[in-house]
């Protein structure tokens, strides 16, 4: 008695030749799915308690990172603003904005405002900002064009190898101590080219960043790929 | 398993038979002479005690029951050691962050803030300085910089931060069980103090343990001129009454010894266990102690008298172990054998041989530094 269709059998040849392209392209597949941004949260914007522009913050109004972050130069953690410091100017101007009265609620209640964490990483994972700025990676090279975001996103995956594409090669991306902060840095080209920290002008981002692995004192390649630094 | 078989099987483990006064006293009336007991239920030599005292383990304690086999044992744990790494590739939960509203001068958040301060035990204060994270405390040292600790601590300093988060740690009014407030404490005792005024606090009794804040000793002076009938309490499970009073009969003043073991050449001790933890001033103590033990310099000799095996007699050169009921007798002998000051020096009888050597190096040094011998309670 014929219980499974002629065609079965093909089914079943291509199928056990194909065990391993079905494997592989599943590996593949979750491969991708842990890098999309559905995992890594990158470019999505997270639900917030007050829709808070840094665009029209930053560039607008010229505020600098550190207003805010205050501890971004001596902590790990570069800190986010109490409520305080958002009235210092919001108790005079746009006092009656619907938009801004969760924070006069948390200023009248003493309740703190819950914002949702942005660039989140894992709990096995040390960070620490204050080293990243002291050897000058600016604030945008890894969070992005933030003086452009109207409502702030995470800029990239956080994933390692992102973090390690860094740190295999400090030099493609340091800049000058005095230019961390600055949102709209360009790296050295031969129109624009810049100073390192002792005077000296670079119009090639490699030799420039070449020489401020020495002035910044940056540890070896070695040091800073080691699982331990990060993995403690 | 129900309830009742379950009750019953408590009772099992510890026999919880009423005793009743009558059942006790009866068993008492056929006793003579001295009898030691640790609980009523042995008092009464109840079967179900004696039944406890000779199983090592309770009823149930030692059995294994569970149907889980050793194998499917391994087997899980194989597969779980075998995934633990698939946690890693997980989407992050959103995570709240939640700033201050008004953010104290001085904070860092992410970094530690450092508080010298000082934990009282007994009535003795050690320096410490206490690490803080936005506010929670989270661990204990000793201050480098104050004389009494010079960096170090004991082990109830260090378990005293396991206080702060001690879910037993009143942190409100109760009344009665129930959190009430401040104002409705003052509201509540002002009625029965406006009272006792008119007797002059009579019917008032303070109980505290000791306290060496000159504050809040201030604070109960002028409470007690107030109400002059009122009665302040003092109560400390381990405390140096004793010490006190021998300070008191030697000095005719309540005093604090203050040892100086940095200037001592010889040092004995009676009972003593000035290196450990709890004996006022060890932390300092230690470290004039060992300021002293260096091999290549001056050394100091250390004989510890003692009735238990202390950790102050384990650094001892010459430790005697004797009775705590000898102490005094050692202590007099001493002073008859050896007291430079009244240029006494003689032999110690056959029965305390040990203390030849001591009187030896105690006469040797009359004309030497300072040496310390230090008691305990």
């Amino acid at each position: 008695m014929q219980i499974f269709h002629r065609s079965t059998n093909t089914i079943s040849r291509a199928s056990i030749y194909g065990a391993v392209f079905i494997v592989a392209g599943l590996g593949w597949a979750l491969y991708q799915l842990q890098g999309s941004p559905y995992i890594t949260y990158a470019g999505v914007v997270k639900p917030q308690p007050v829709p808070f522009s840094h665009q029209h913050h930053v560039t607008g109004l010229g505020i600098d990172c550190r207003y805010c972050h205050t501890s971004v130069e001596q902590s790990s953690f570069a800190g986010i603003p109490p409520t305080k410091t958002c009235m210092n100017c919001h108790s005079q101007i746009w006092t009656n904005a619907s938009m801004l009265e969760p924070v006069r609620a948390s200023y009248r209640s003493g309740q703190s405002l819950q914002w949702t964490r942005v660039n989140q990483l894992p709990d096995f994972v040390f960070f620490n900002h204050s080293i990243h700025i002291n050897k000058g990676v600016g604030c945008n090279t890894c969070h992005g064009p933030v003086d452009q975001m109207p409502l702030m996103y995470q800029y990239a995956s956080l994933q390692m190898k992102w973090c390690l594409d860094c740190h295999r090669a400090p030099e493609k991306y340091l800049r000058p101590r005095g230019e961390v902060f600055n949102m709209r840095y360009q790296q050295p080209t031969a129109d624009n080219p810049v100073q390192d920290e002792n005077g000296q002008s670079y119009t090639d981002q490699i030799s420039l960043g070449k020489a401020l692995i020495a002035q910044h004192k940056l540890r070896s390649e070695q040091d800073i790929t080691s699982c331990d630094t990060c993995h403690r | 398993m129900d309830d009742v078989s379950h009750k019953a099987k408590r009772e099992d483990v510890c026999p919880s038979k009423k005793l009743d006064r009558a059942t006790v006293e009866a068993q008492l009336a056929q006793t003579s002479g001295p009898e030691y007991w640790r609980s009523l239920e042995e008092l009464a030599g109840s079967p179900e005690f004696q039944d406890m005292l000779h199983r090592e383990f309770p009823k149930g304690a030692s059995e294994w029951v569970d149907s889980f086999s050793r194998r499917g044992f391994l087997q899980l744990m194989g597969a779980s050691l075998a995934l633990a790494g698939m946690t890693g590739c997980t989407k992050l939960p959103l995570e709240p962050i939640v700033p201050y509203v008004r953010q104290p001068e001085d904070v860092i958040p992410g970094r530690p803030m450092f508080f010298a301060t000082a934990v009282t035990l007994s009535g003795y204060g050690s320096p410490v300085l206490v690490e803080s994270h936005l506010g929670r405390p989270t661990k204990i040292e000793g201050n480098d910089k104050h004389p009494a600790s010079l960096g170090g601590t004991d082990i109830f300093t260090q378990a005293s931060i396991l206080g702060m988060y001690d879910p037993d740690r009143s942190q409100t009014i109760t009344h009665l069980g129930d959190v009430n407030s401040w104002a409705e404490f003052v509201k509540q005792v002002k009625g029965p103090l406006a009272v006792q005024k008119g007797l002059g606090g009579a019917g008032i009794r303070i109980l505290t343990q000791t306290i060496s804040s000159p504050s809040l000793a201030d604070q109960l002076r002028a409470f007690l001129k107030l109400y002059p009938q009122a009665r302040w309490h003092v109560y400390e499970p381990v405390n140096r009454d004793n010490v006190l009073e021998g300070a008191k009969m030697a000095f005719g003043q309540p005093v604090e010894t203050r040892y100086d073991f940095s200037k001592a050449d010889v040092i004995v001790s009676l009972d003593a266990d000035f290196l450990y933890a709890g004996y006022p001033g060890n932390t300092r103590y230690i470290r004039d102690f060992a300021s002293r033990r260096n091999p290549d310099a001056p050394m100091s000799r250390f004989y510890a008298i003692e009735s238990t095996p202390t950790s102050t007699g384990a650094k001892a050169d010459h430790r005697f172990p004797i009775r705590a009921t000898e102490i005094e007798t050692v202590a007099r002998a001493l002073t008859d054998l050896s007291l430079p000051q009244t240029g006494i020096h003689k032999q110690p009888p056959e029965a305390m041989g040990f203390l030849r050597s001591i009187a030896d190096d105690l006469w040797k040094c009359r004309h030497c530094r300072r040496s310390p011998t230090a008691s305990g309670s």
